[in-house]
């Protein structure tokens, strides 16, 4: 049965998910979730320039995405969002079947906690930490894992210091 | 006449820099950006709109590691709409070094150049 996978990466596609995470989890189908590049017909061109045919990437905004998500589908999904407020927007058409891996969450300006304890770059503001734990509660599978062959922490390890 | 910015993961510019030297002996018209694991696709960009800024007048070819990733989706955001900049990703050693000799030529010519060059530059042993 096909599979669908969640990422929050604030460099949407990049090396890492076309030479990591597609193949890993034998992708077909990339949704990349961010309103102002799929807006804008050039940067559209430009993201999807550089992703191999085999993972068919759409780049789409919040609403066109959320309509794409509901279809049924075939294909092995990656959905990547860049931060976890957009994660918060798509909560109803996804379903806690669905695997969240945190990735690339660069230094923001309310960003005033590190998460040390996997490897990567998570920087977490206390608004996310109160989203992914309602995620959580509500069943979702939340890991902090930059790449696939990297050993992943679960959130609730992950943010045990805090 | 062409400038070069050599962009990747990792000291991977710096490397190609490092090979450059003892190869060609020279990287004159060269420029190299390494993106590095705690660099953002931020902090990416202002170096290379720094090295841009700099050689901006001439043609520029960007060089760059790997084709969907942040070096050259960056470098394609900048060149895209210019019509003196070109853009590569994948190109092989063997194909980088030959450029430095033609660095006279069109950034359109020689990203034509590494293309075909890295094609038949790359070899496995035959019996």
């Amino acid at each position: 049965m096909a599979k669908t996978y969640i990422r929050v990466d604030d460099r949407l596609i990049h090396g890492q998910t076309i030479v990591a995470w597609c193949p890993t989890l034998s992708i077909n189908e990339i949704i990349a979730i961010d309103d102002i590049s799929a807006s804008d017909s050039m940067l559209k061109n430009i993201l999807t320039m550089g992703v191999p045919k085999e993972y068919n990437a759409n780049i789409l905004t919040i609403d066109e995405a959320k309509e794409k998500i509901k279809e049924e589908s075939n294909n092995n999904r990656l959905i990547i969002v860049k931060s976890i407020e957009k994660l918060i927007e798509i909560k109803n058409v996804i379903n806690n079947t669905f695997e969240i891996f945190l990735g690339n969450m660069s230094k923001r300006d309310d960003t005033n906690h590190q998460i040390k304890e996997a490897t990567g770059i998570f920087y977490l503001s206390d608004k996310d930490i109160e989203d992914v734990n309602i995620l959580v509660k509500d069943g979702f599978k939340v890991i902090f894992q930059q790449l696939p062959n990297k050993e992943g922490k679960k959130w609730e390890e992950g943010i045990k210091k805090i | 006449m062409t400038k070069i910015i050599v962009v990747g993961h990792g000291r991977y510019a710096s490397s190609v820099k490092d090979f450059l030297e003892i190869i060609t002996g020279s990287v004159e018209g060269f420029y190299f950006v390494d993106f590095y694991k705690d660099d953002s696709s931020t902090s990416l960009r202002e170096k290379l709109d720094k090295a841009v800024e700099e050689i901006k007048d001439n043609d520029i070819l960007f060089i760059c590691d790997l084709r969907g990733g942040s070096p050259f989706n960056e470098s394609v955001k900048i060149a895209f709409e210019k019509s003196n900049m070109e853009v590569i990703a994948g190109a092989n050693l063997a194909a980088i070094s030959e450029i430095g000799f033609n660095l006279e030529k069109s950034a359109k010519e020689l990203v034509d150049k590494l293309l075909n060059d890295t094609k038949e530059s790359v070899k496995k042993l035959e019996r």
